[in-house]
């Protein structure tokens, strides 16, 4: 079949066309070889930009088709639906991206039109390579993991649960219930944390498609959509979940203290303990870096085990290693609050009366160490005077650059908590602004100010520790061009919420991106906020980017249903560029099994020969082996290797292609 | 016209952004000038200047109450530099041969001593002032053609006489 290319360059408005001369760059292409017409169109992806092709393809007998426009991943699945809708094979299309790889970076409009050639003279020459192909049709697994058991795993699992699909929930501590556990309260209506969040966990627990793992984490993951093979590790709790019934007997007699990392060091835990008394699995665990016996491994101690009369105690538990298939997967891993000691100059970590926000999250729980009752902790007394800074660590070019969006509306609870508690207390806070966009926020601000709030318009540039555990806040206020000398108490730090080392490790293991931030990318930031660029693999909740619960909720309802329609026919299609092995070429030197990062490339005996045989699943069409194989006998159709050696031509000769 | 404006500043120090300033007020809070005198607040300056009031900065004389203490500029969460937009403006206003008197005597000291002030003896118990000399106190020897260099370099332009 003769290549009869068709070139469609789009203006995007003016974000191509105020930087390329689309009209030079269609003249262009119109005289490389193969093309039989060139258009350019203000918008190429509307209805009348697409009718071009379709009207082309049928008049003109167009049978490849270049599209010049904006990164494939954002249109590639537009035009080709468009060509999909005439008689011609929706694979015979090239997109080549004149936008973020053009227009969007480059400010000289000569340069720019130079390089779009360039761009636009690969893919003339690439496409006419192209043969037609068809989807692979794959039944999909209708389960699905979700990693991360905060508020939006147990919401997303319980919305798939409902419609009838299998879930497994994996949690790395030892309860589910994420940050929302240490709440007391939450904004913007005040209500019980726990009296919300019980209900969801009962829940989720009671759905009989609903597994739960907790102290678990995922370790490797393959395949690909519809077929995820994953594996997962589960630490030993050293307690049998089933036996325990957290009557605690056990911890009484433990006689190891350490800081209580759930009281966030506020108190101290014993190495047998449990993290909440509302805590799901509702069973201790043991903390083998603290236990006596478990950490020098000998026969040693064990009061624990004498004192619990149900035998739940198993110091012979081993690490258990649980694989199995999903369909799909949904992140949820939630992020952790800054680090504060990192700016020292406000003290934290030295100054004894300096806490963070979600220390005094704990101040306040009834469950906490203090049973609620908010205290200094330099010496247990009452605080008179407390202050809260707002964007520690971030809106800070040397630390995060984004807004924690939770932290001013968090620091109005705790003020309001804390005047409620401690009636005659003088509040401040002390922002550069306070930002309360959320539903109901602006009101709960206002009710914090009639409650005496004091709001100053200013962030102190250091803190002082005076005698007996004072901290000094000197801080401009703007509203009176003043400068405060504010002897606190007690000064909480707002740390909000960032991207943890959690991101890094789950975007490695799932080969999902991150943004500039740290957080898991979305597919797209408005069009497609739950699902990642990985086919298969979802977000939800602050995994994404931080988030208040309401927020969180409603994106993880937005996975599950993403995840529903995702998995719903019980069968996908994949694109059809997968490897294909030339046996007769093949010397079965295996370098292709060896290197391929999906482990879709097998040897098989058949007979007395052996063949290497390609997963279609597995397969991700990167080319990877490809290039390795010594012998070229690997093939990816519309991807290796001709299409690329004629881009490459077209790039370097591209002043040349009306020649070639 | 603040681009422009900018311009001119950055070309004094590159690193400085007044621009990116979003009023969190934590320079302000910190800085010593600021606590003793109700008039000076260094991001008040940092936008005064980036709006284009140079002139009306450099006439008041303002931005020579500064003492370079930095805190501002290590502070300040957009790296705005306020401290270095008050050098800039500095440069500014010496070019104009506005430096206040003050500061034009420590420049010609430096220039002739290396130093802000003269070299000094040393007053005894019974209050005698003994020569360094006399202590066999080595005096600094001054380049003042490298003092001059550094001037030039750091756009210092004031005529120093000879
Ligand atoms: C101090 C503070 C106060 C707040 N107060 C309020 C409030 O009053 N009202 C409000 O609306 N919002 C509040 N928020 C925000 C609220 O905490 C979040 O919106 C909510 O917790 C988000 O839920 P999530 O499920 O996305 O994440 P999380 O609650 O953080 O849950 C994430 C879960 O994932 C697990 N996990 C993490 N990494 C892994 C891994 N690698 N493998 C497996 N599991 C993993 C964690 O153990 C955790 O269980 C507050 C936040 C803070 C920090
Ligand atoms: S063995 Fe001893 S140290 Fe370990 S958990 Fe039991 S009581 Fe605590
Ligand atoms: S939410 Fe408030 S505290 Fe948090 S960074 Fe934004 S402005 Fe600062
Ligand atoms: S510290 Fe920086 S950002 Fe804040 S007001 Fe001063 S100059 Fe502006
Ligand atoms: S460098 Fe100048 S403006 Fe900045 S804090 Fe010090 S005295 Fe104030």
């Amino acid at each position: 079949m003769e290549a009869r290319i068709g070139v469609y360059i789009c203006h995007c408005g003016k974000n191509i066309a105020g930087t390329v001369n689309v009209s030079e760059l269609r003249d262009f292409a119109s005289k490389l070889p193969g093309v039989i017409i060139a258009r350019d169109y203000v918008y190429m992806c509307s209805s009348t930009g697409q009718n071009l092709i379709k009207e082309d393809i049928k008049k003109l007998g167009i049978n490849r088709v270049v599209v010049a426009a904006c990164s494939p991943s954002m249109h590639l699945e537009t035009f080709r639906r468009a060509v999909a809708e005439t008689s011609l094979n929706k694979y015979l299309l090239e997109m080549s991206n004149i936008r973020e790889q053009c227009s969007w970076v480059h400010t000289d409009p000569k340069k720019a039109t130079e390089k779009a050639k360039r761009i636009i003279a690969m893919a003339i020459r690439k496409v006419s390579s192209f043969v037609p192909l068809e989807e692979i049709q794959r039944e999909v697994q209708r389960k699905v993991l979700v990693i991360g058991g905060g508020i939006a795993g147990i919401h997303a699992s319980i919305e798939l649960a409902k419609a009838g699909y299998e879930v497994t929930i994996v949690d790395k501590a030892p309860t589910i219930g994420g940050k929302m556990m240490f709440f007391d309260k939450t904004f913007p209506t005040l209500d019980c944390a726990q009296c919300i969040l019980a209900p969801r966990i009962s829940e989720v627990t009671k759905l009989n498609n609903v597994k739960i793992l907790t102290n678990s984490e995922v370790i490797e993951v393959r395949g690909g959509p519809g077929k995820f093979h994953v594996k997962i590790l589960k630490k030993p709790r050293y307690v049998d979940e089933a036996k325990c019934v957290a009557c605690g007997n056990c911890s009484e007699k433990c006689p190891v203290e350490v800081p209580n990392e759930w009281w966030f060091g506020l108190g101290k835990r014993k190495a047998i303990c449990i993290p909440f008394p509302q805590a799901y699995p509702n069973a201790y665990l043991i903390d083998p870096n603290a236990c006596l016996r478990l950490k020098l491994k000998r026969d040693v101690c064990g009061l624990c085990y004498k004192a619990c009369d149900r035998d739940a105690i198993k110091f012979d538990m081993n690490e258990e290693i649980i694989e199995d298939t999903f369909g799909a997967i949904i992140v949820a891993i939630g992020g952790e609050p800054f680090d504060a000691s990192r700016v020292v100059e406000y003290g934290y970590g030295k100054f004894r009366n300096v806490i963070t926000g979600i220390q005094f999250e704990i101040l306040t729980n009834v469950a906490g160490p203090t049973n609620g009752e908010i205290i200094r902790p330099s010496d247990g007394k009452e605080p008179r005077t407390l202050v809260f800074i707002q964007c520690v660590g971030f809106r800070n070019v040397n630390y995060n650059e984004y807004c924690c969006r939770i932290g001013c509306v968090e620091s109005i609870k705790h003020a309001i908590i804390a005047k409620e508690k401690l009636k005659d207390a003088t509040i401040y806070i002390c922002a550069p602004e306070i930002r309360a966009f959320g539903k109901g926020f602006e009101e709960f601000y206002k009710g914090a100010r009639e409650r005496g709030i004091i709001f100053i318009k200013g962030l102190p540039s250091e803190l002082k520790e005076d005698h007996d555990g004072k901290v000094i806040v000197q801080v401009y206020d703007a509203s009176t061009d003043k400068i405060l000398n504010i002897e606190a108490d007690l000064v909480i730090l707002s740390t909000g919420l960032q991207s943890s080392k959690d991101h890094e490790k789950i975007s490695e293991i799932l080969r999902i991106p991150r943004s500039s931030d740290g957080f898991i990318l979305e597919k797209h930031p408005k069009l497609d906020p739950t699902a990642t660029p990985i086919a298969g693999i979802f977000v939800a909740g602050v995994a994404q980017g931080p988030k208040d619960i309401p927020d969180s909720v409603a994106h993880a309802e937005g996975a599950a249903a993403r995840v529903i329609s995702f998995l719903a026919k019980g069968e996908l299609e994949l694109e059809p560029f997968k490897a294909k092995v030339n046996d007769e070429l093949c010397s079965k030197c295996l370098i292709c099994v060896r290197v391929c990062p999906f482990s879709a490339l097998s040897i098989e005996k058949e007979g007395s020969l052996s063949k290497i045989t390609v997963d279609e699943a597995l397969c991700i069409g990167c080319g990877i082996c490809a290039a390795a194989c010594p012998s070229g006998a690997i093939t990816i159709p519309n991807v290796f290797l001709e299409p690329i050696l004629l881009e490459i031509e077209g790039a370097l000769r591209w002043h040349r292609c009306m020649t070639l | 016209m603040h681009d422009s404006l900018t311009k001119e500043l950055k070309r004094i120090l590159y690193w400085i952004k007044p621009e990116i300033c979003f009023v969190c007020n934590r320079c302000v809070s910190g800085c010593p000038v600021a606590e003793v005198h109700s008039e000076y607040r260094p991001n008040k300056i940092v936008k005064l200047a980036y709006l284009g009031f140079i002139d009306e900065l450099i006439q008041s004389g303002i931005i020579w109450y500064c003492t370079q203490c930095l805190k501002c500029s290590e502070r300040c969460p957009m790296d705005v530099h306020p401290a270095s937009v008050i050098v800039a403006l500095r440069n500014i206003a010496s070019k104009k041969k506005l430096p206040p008197e003050a500061w034009i005597k420590m420049a010609k000291n430096i220039y002739v001593y290396g130093r802000i002030t003269p070299e000094m003896g040393v007053v005894s118990k019974d209050r005698k002032l003994i020569k360094r000399e006399d202590l066999n106190l080595r005096t600094p020897v001054v380049s003042k053609e490298l003092i001059r260099r550094l001037y030039d370099e750091t756009l210092f332009p004031i005529n120093l006489g000879d």
